[in-house]
C-alpha cells in the first residue's frame, strides 16, 4: 500500500471543496480592508528561519545542490514577507503595506500526536501602522470573515501583550532563565513558583510572575489586575488592552478575551499577541487563528523603526467548523452527439448557479449513488428525461417546457434539504 | 462536562484522595476494576483510567480536558499539553544504572537499554555520549546482566530492585512526580472551569 508520511493529508473532493470555498471567502474578506495578494516561494535558506529563532530540527531541510547550501520548504510566511521588504527596499517605500497570502507551510512540530505537518495558511501582514489601529483592524477583519462565511458563532479571541512577561522577567533579572521561560510555555506554576519565591524582588511583581499562568479572562480581569497587582510599568500595556476591548465593545458589540499567560513566540512576537478559537462540527474548540506583532523581527532583519502585525488562518481548522455549501448538482448525459443543445441546457443550469456535470454515458445505478441531485438525459433534440435522485421520479419532457418551468426555484425546492 | 484522563494503577489510589480533599470525590471508581470510564454527572465530570503512556495523547488530542500523569512519560513523549501543577505525588527520579562490578570508558559510547528513549537520547547528547539505544519495555535490569546492554536508564525509586539485581544507580537524569495536566484549548476557553480545578487543587497539594 502506498501511504503518505505521518503528519500528512489528502483533502478528498468532500473536503477539498468546503476548503476552497473558505479560502475564497477568506480572499473576498481580505480584498475588502484592501489588502493586496503576495505569493511567495514555497522554499526559503534555512537562515531565513534560523535567524527568526526558529529551530533547525522543526524544520524540513534540504541540501540545494545548485548552491549546495541548507534549503528548507516554508515553515511560515511571516519571516518570507519580512525577508522580501528586507531585500526589495522600493516596496516598503510607502508605508503602510497590507498583505495577504495563501499557501502552505510544512513543520516538524515537538509532539506528533495531535499536530500535522502540513498546515494550510490564509493570513494578512500589515507593515508599517505603529499603534493599536493595527489590533482594531485585525478585528474588524475576523469580523467581515464571521460575516462572510456566515459563522453561526463569533471567534473567540484572546489577546495578551507579550512585553508585560518581558518587563517583568527583565526587571527580576530573569529574562535569560531558559528553564523559567519554559515553565511559561508550559504554565507550570509549581516550577515558576519554585524558581521565582527565593528571589529578592518587589513584592507585587514576584507575586504577579506567580500567578500570570491563570490570568485569562474579559475586560474585568484587566482592570482587577491594576488594582490588586499595582505595577506601574506594565500599566500602558494593560490600558492598550482595555482600549482594544472597548473599541470592539463599542464598534461591533463584540466581546474579546485577554490571557496573560500566554507566552507564545517570546523571542518572535514582540507586543499584542492573539489567538482565535470557534467550535467545530463536532462541538469542539479548535484555534484557528494565531498571530501577533513582529517588530523585533523586523529589527533582525535591518527594517528599523517600523511595526508590523499579521495573522495566519488554518483553513482546513476553519473548514471543519462550517457546514458543505449546499449546491444542487446536476449530471447532463447525452444519447445523440448534439454538442450545442448540451452546451445550452449546461449554460442555462449554470447561470441558475446549478452545477453540471457533462457525461457522455448513462450509468444510472452508479449515479443516483453518487453525489447527483438530478440526472438529465438528453434523449434527442426536442427532448429529455429528468429524473429526480432523491425520490427516483422520472418526467420526460419537451426541451421548449424544460427552460419554461425548470428554474432555479424548482431545483433549490427540489433538491437537498 | 468537563473529562479526566487518570492514570491505571498504583498512582490511581494517591491521586483519587488527593482530588477527594479538593472536593472532587470520584472515590467509587476504586471499587469497580474492569471499569474504565465513570460518568459524575451531578458533579459535571467523566472520568477515564488509561494506561499512563496514554494519559498525555488523549489530553493533547481534547479526548480528554484534564489528566494526571508523571513528568516521566511527559518528558518521553514531548506532549503539547499545559504541566500546570506538581501534584508531589509518586515522587521518584529517572536514573543512569549499571552492574556494580562493571566499569566503563563512557567516552567510548555506551549501549543503553531503556524504556525512555527520548529522555535517555537527550540525555547523552547534552553529555556529549555516543550512545545505542535499546528499546525495552520492562525488566530493563536484566539488560546489563545479560550483557544487552552496558547501563539501563530507568525509574528509581528506593533503588531496592536495582540492588536486588545487582546494578548501582550512577547518575540522577531528573526528580519525577505526578503532574496534573490539561489541554491547550481547554484551559483557554475554558478558563473558570479550568481555573477553579487547578485552585482548588493548588489548595491542597502538601
Amino acid at each position: 500500500m502506498f501511504k503518505l508520511p505521518k503528519g500528512f493529508k489528502d483533502l478528498l473532493p468532500d473536503e477539498a471543496e468546503v476548503f476552497y470555498f473558505v479560502q475564497h471567502k477568506l480572499y473576498e474578506s481580505f480584498l475588502a480592508y484592501g489588502y493586496r495578494p503576495i505569493i511567495t516561494s514555497s522554499v526559503e535558506f534555512l537562515k531565513t528561519y534560523t535567524f527568526s529563532g526558529e529551530e533547525e530540527s522543526h524544520v524540513f531541510n534540504f541540501i540545494d545542490p545548485y548552491e549546495n547550501r541548507t534549503a528548507c520548504f516554508r515553515f511560515d510566511f511571516t519571516p518570507q514577507i519580512v525577508r522580501i521588504i528586507a531585500s526589495y527596499k522600493d516596496f516598503c517605500r510607502n508605508l503602510p503595506i497590507k498583505l495577504c497570502y495563501f499557501g502552505s507551510v510544512l513543520r516538524n512540530p515537538a509532539s506528533f500526536f495531535a499536530n500535522p505537518r502540513e498546515i494550510h495558511h490564509a493570513g494578512v501582514e500589515i507593515i508599517g501602522i505603529e499603534d493599536i489601529k493595527a489590533e482594531q483592524e485585525i478585528l474588524l477583519i475576523i469580523n467581515e470573515i464571521t460575516k462572510n462565511l456566515n459563522l453561526k458563532e463569533k471567534i473567540k479571541m484572546y489577546f495578551n501583550d507579550n512585553q508585560i512577561l518581558r518587563k517583568l522577567l527583565n526587571k527580576s533579572g530573569l529574562y535569560k532563565n531558559l528553564e523559567l521561560k519554559q515553565a511559561f510555555i508550559n504554565r507550570d506554576i509549581s516550577k515558576i513558583e519554585k524558581i521565582v519565591s527565593p528571589l529578592n524582588v518587589d513584592k507585587a511583581i514576584k507575586s504577579f510572575i506567580i500567578e500570570l499562568p491563570l490570568l485569562c479572562g474579559d475586560e474585568k480581569l484587566l482592570k482587577d489586575i491594576q488594582k490588586k497587582f499595582p505595577i506601574p510599568f506594565i500599566t500602558p500595556n494593560l490600558n492598550e488592552l482595555i482600549q482594544l476591548s472597548e473599541f470592539i465593545n463599542i464598534t461591533l458589540g463584540n466581546k474579546i478575551y485577554f490571557d496573560l499567560g500566554e507566552v507564545r513566540g517570546l523571542e518572535y512576537h514582540s507586543g499584542i499577541v492573539f489567538d482565535g478559537y470557534l467550535k467545530d462540527n463536532s462541538g469542539k474548540m479548535k484555534e484557528i487563528i494565531t498571530g501577533g506583532r513582529y517588530n523585533k523581527l523586523l529589527k533582525q532583519f535591518g527594517i528599523n523603526n517600523t511595526s508590523a502585525t499579521g495573522f495566519a488562518i488554518d483553513i482546513i481548522a476553519l473548514s471543519n467548523c462550517i457546514l458543505r455549501p449546499k449546491n444542487i448538482e446536476v449530471a447532463l448525459v447525452t444519447k445523440n452527439d448534439n454538442m450545442k443543445t448540451l452546451l445550452s441546457i449546461a449554460q442555462y443550469l449554470q447561470n441558475n448557479e446549478i452545477r453540471v456535470t457533462l457525461l457522455t454515458k448513462v450509468r444510472k445505478k452508479g449515479l443516483q449513488k453518487n453525489r447527483f441531485d438530478y440526472i438529465l438525459i438528453l434523449e434527442d433534440n426536442i427532448s429529455l428525461t429528468v429524473t429526480n435522485c432523491k425520490n427516483n421520479e422520472t418526467k420526460k419532457m419537451s426541451l421548449d417546457n424544460f427552460f419554461k418551468k425548470f428554474t432555479q426555484e424548482f431545483f433549490h425546492n427540489q433538491g437537498k434539504e | 462536562m468537563v473529562s479526566i484522563a487518570l492514570p491505571k494503577g498504583r498512582i490511581l489510589k494517591e491521586v483519587l484522595p488527593l482530588f477527594k480533599k479538593a472536593g472532587y470525590d470520584f472515590l467509587e471508581i476504586l471499587h469497580d476494576d474492569r471499569k474504565l470510564k465513570f460518568e459524575f454527572n451531578q458533579k459535571g465530570f467523566i472520568v477515564m483510567l488509561l494506561k499512563p503512556f496514554d494519559v498525555p495523547v488523549y489530553v493533547e488530542r481534547g479526548s480528554a480536558d484534564i489528566g494526571v500523569v508523571g513528568l516521566d512519560i511527559l518528558l518521553e513523549r514531548n506532549s503539547d499539553v499545559l504541566n500546570l501543577l506538581d501534584l508531589k505525588l509518586g515522587i521518584c527520579r529517572v536514573s543512569v544504572a549499571k552492574p556494580k562490578t562493571k566499569h566503563f570508558n563512557w567516552e567510548n559510547g555506551l549501549r543503553v537499554a531503556t524504556k525512555f528513549t527520548n529522555i535517555s537520547k537527550k540525555y547523552f547528547e547534552f553529555k556529549g555520549i555516543n550512545v545505542d539505544i535499546i528499546k525495552l519495555e520492562g525488566s530493563v535490569e536484566l539488560a546489563p546482566i545479560t550483557e544487552i546492554s552496558d547501563v539501563i536508564v530507568d525509574i528509581v525509586s528506593s533503588g531496592e530492585t536495582l540492588r536486588k539485581n545487582g546494578l548501582e544507580e550512577i547518575e540522577k537524569i531528573c526528580d519525577i512526580s505526578s503532574y496534573l495536566i490539561m489541554n491547550r484549548t481547554f484551559f483557554k476557553t475554558r478558563f473558570k472551569e479550568a481555573c477553579e480545578v487547578v485552585q482548588n487543587i493548588r489548595g491542597v497539594i502538601g
